[in-house]
């Protein structure tokens, strides 16, 4: 069985740390996260307090009747 | 039903069958070992094959025919040969997941959709492909190998329901179940020419099949035939005491109106969202609106909400969902993971929890917005499926590298945006001719409208007829 290829440790202080992957798909992932929290930031500036996450459910049901 | 139309067992429906078999036109062994002779011949081409079951499946239409012969009462699937995508529980197996963690254990229960064929008389011939543990839009599965379109068996199938896709194009199978997280059944289909109905969020229960993104993910049909989509979701709709999210609404007659008029009804496009899409890509929704205005239905005009804004939310919900179902096997077993699984799996863990949150509650409000503007001024919306036209296995052989990311979210840029709403969608094959390659477009409703785009699919259909997949180059 081969041995599993081990990448070189991220900072500890690195999001996900314990995930081993090499440097270049962790700045990757890094930046696309960072792409979508913006998006995200945007997002929660419009939505209210009250925002539930049963919301969604309550609208299907809503149209179902 | 005509002989001749038994003579044509790769395209007769499911529904046709089943009747043809229940007045004894042929029997169900009959057409469970052309069947099988059928899907061997497509596997060669499409690599659609992950386990045959042709004992199981013949000694079960031994059965059917028996019964038949009893004069017993049987369901409207008796005897039909079917084969799904390998993510369902079956008792005494262990599905594959397209993926080589698997299950420590053979199901001790049926997946309810399993279940449900079942009890319809469905016989399964075979578990079908699907992208490692079903998270991929291309076909591409690094573990069991790549599907191959069966028009084309250099270029893509579509994911993750690839299996089931090929099946049917092929005219193995009148249809097969999938399931659609972000494109899984629309992605597939239109890339193989055929229909396909991803059904309300929370319409068909989720018990017992593999998951990718609970929030997101949908069970649905892939067929040729939009009959079959409605027969199957016939059965296959209403609520679950196994799965608390299988909404308790009544379960309408598909069927039944199938055949109810479409005139008049009007079909939104967004021309922005729309114009994303390669030109050919566009050309297929202008084709598609072309046939239906010769049913009857007015194009109009209408607008989204921010689709980048829907599809990051989408993401921000499905990447850290997905991540935390995988996360002990991700930092234990990584190396059991296919290379563009386990960079897609990866991303999830770099998304906080605020921004996961963020996407959740906002999901109603973009969902309400969506309901009273978008579809204002249209009964039904139509988009692409897929951003370009049919690529090659190569062009899109991207595995676990940095662009990943960036070239599956184009794969799905029509379709993520639509799972973060819910929405029900209905996936037509284009008007093709000659040497054409397949394409498809998604019909779009408001929750529980499935009647409506099954009815409009009817419509297409007198029109543009399904056909079966063989290589066109």
């Amino acid at each position: 069985m081969p041995k599993p290829k081990t990448f070189a440790a991220a900072d500890p202080g690195e999001p996900a740390a314990y995930l081993n992957m090499p440097a270049e798909r962790r700045a990757a992932a890094k930046l696309h996260a960072g792409t979508l929290s913006a998006t995200m930031r945007k997002l929660a500036v419009e939505l209210p307090l009250s925002a539930d996450v049963d919301d969604f459910r309550r609208v299907l049901i809503a149209e179902a009747k | 039903m005509t002989a001749a139309a038994i003579d044509r067992l790769d395209f007769i429906s499911a529904r046709a069958l089943g009747r043809a078999i229940a007045d004894k036109k042929i029997s169900s062994v009959e057409a469970t070992e052309a069947a099988i002779q059928r899907l061997d011949e497509a596997h060669k081409l499409t690599h659609c094959i992950i386990a045959r079951e042709a004992d199981e499946a013949l000694a079960a239409a031994r059965i059917v025919d028996a019964a038949i012969a009893k004069g017993q009462k049987i369901g409207p699937l008796a005897g039909v040969p079917l084969a799904h995508k390998d993510m369902f529980d079956r008792v005494g197996k262990i599905a594959s997941w397209g993926a080589k963690i698997r299950a420590e254990k053979p199901a001790t229960r049926d997946a309810t959709v399993i279940e449900r064929f079942k009890s319809a008389g469905a016989i399964q011939l075979a578990a079908l492909h699907l992208t490692e543990f079903a998270f991929g839009p291309t076909g591409h599965n690094y573990v069991l190998g790549h599907a191959r379109n069966p028009w084309d068996p250099t270029r893509i199938t579509g994911g993750s329901s690839a299996g089931t896709a090929c099946a049917v194009a092929y005219g193995a199978i009148p249809a097969g179940l999938g399931s659609d997280t972000a494109g899984s059944l629309r992605l597939p289909a239109a890339n193989c020419g055929i229909a396909s109905i991803k059904p309300t969020w929370g319409r068909v229960s989720r018990a017992g099949a593999m998951p990718l993104a609970a929030c997101l993910d949908a069970l649905g049909v892939i067929a040729r035939h939009v009959e079959d989509l409605a027969l199957m979701l016939q059965f296959l709709a209403g609520p679950d005491p196994r799965d608390a999210s299988a909404f308790n609404v009544a379960v309408p007659n598909y069927l039944a109106t199938l055949d109810t008029p479409v005139a008049g009804l009007r079909v939104g496009l967004d021309e922005k969202v729309a114009g994303e899409g390669h030109g050919d890509v566009q050309a297929m929704v202008t084709a598609v609106l072309g046939v239906l205005g010769k049913a009857g239905l007015i194009k109009t005009e209408c607008r989204f909400p921010d689709w980048t804004l829907l599809d990051h939310a989408a993401q921000a919900m499905q990447l850290p969902d997905a991540a935390a179902a995988h996360a002990h096997y991700l930092t234990t077993r990584p190396d059991d993971y296919g290379p563009q699984v386990r960079a897609r799996l990866e991303v999830g863990h770099f998304i906080s929890g605020v921004d996961h949150m963020t996407a959740l509650r906002a999901r109603g409000m973009l969902l309400q917005r969506t309901l009273n503007e978008t579809f204002a001024k249209c009964d039904v919306a139509i988009l692409p499926i897929t951003a370009d036209p049919l690529p090659t296995i190569a062009e899109l052989d991207v595995a676990g590298s940095p662009a990943v990311q960036t070239t599956m979210a184009r794969v799905v840029k029509f379709c993520r945006p639509i799972s973060y709403l819910g929405l029900p969608t209905l996936t037509l094959p284009i008007p093709r001719s000659g040497k054409q390659k397949p394409g498809g477009v998604q019909i779009i409703g408001r929750p529980f409208s499935e009647p409506l785009l099954l009815r409009i699919g009817q419509a297409y259909q007198k029109l543009v007829p399904p056909e079966i997949a063989r290589p066109v180059v």
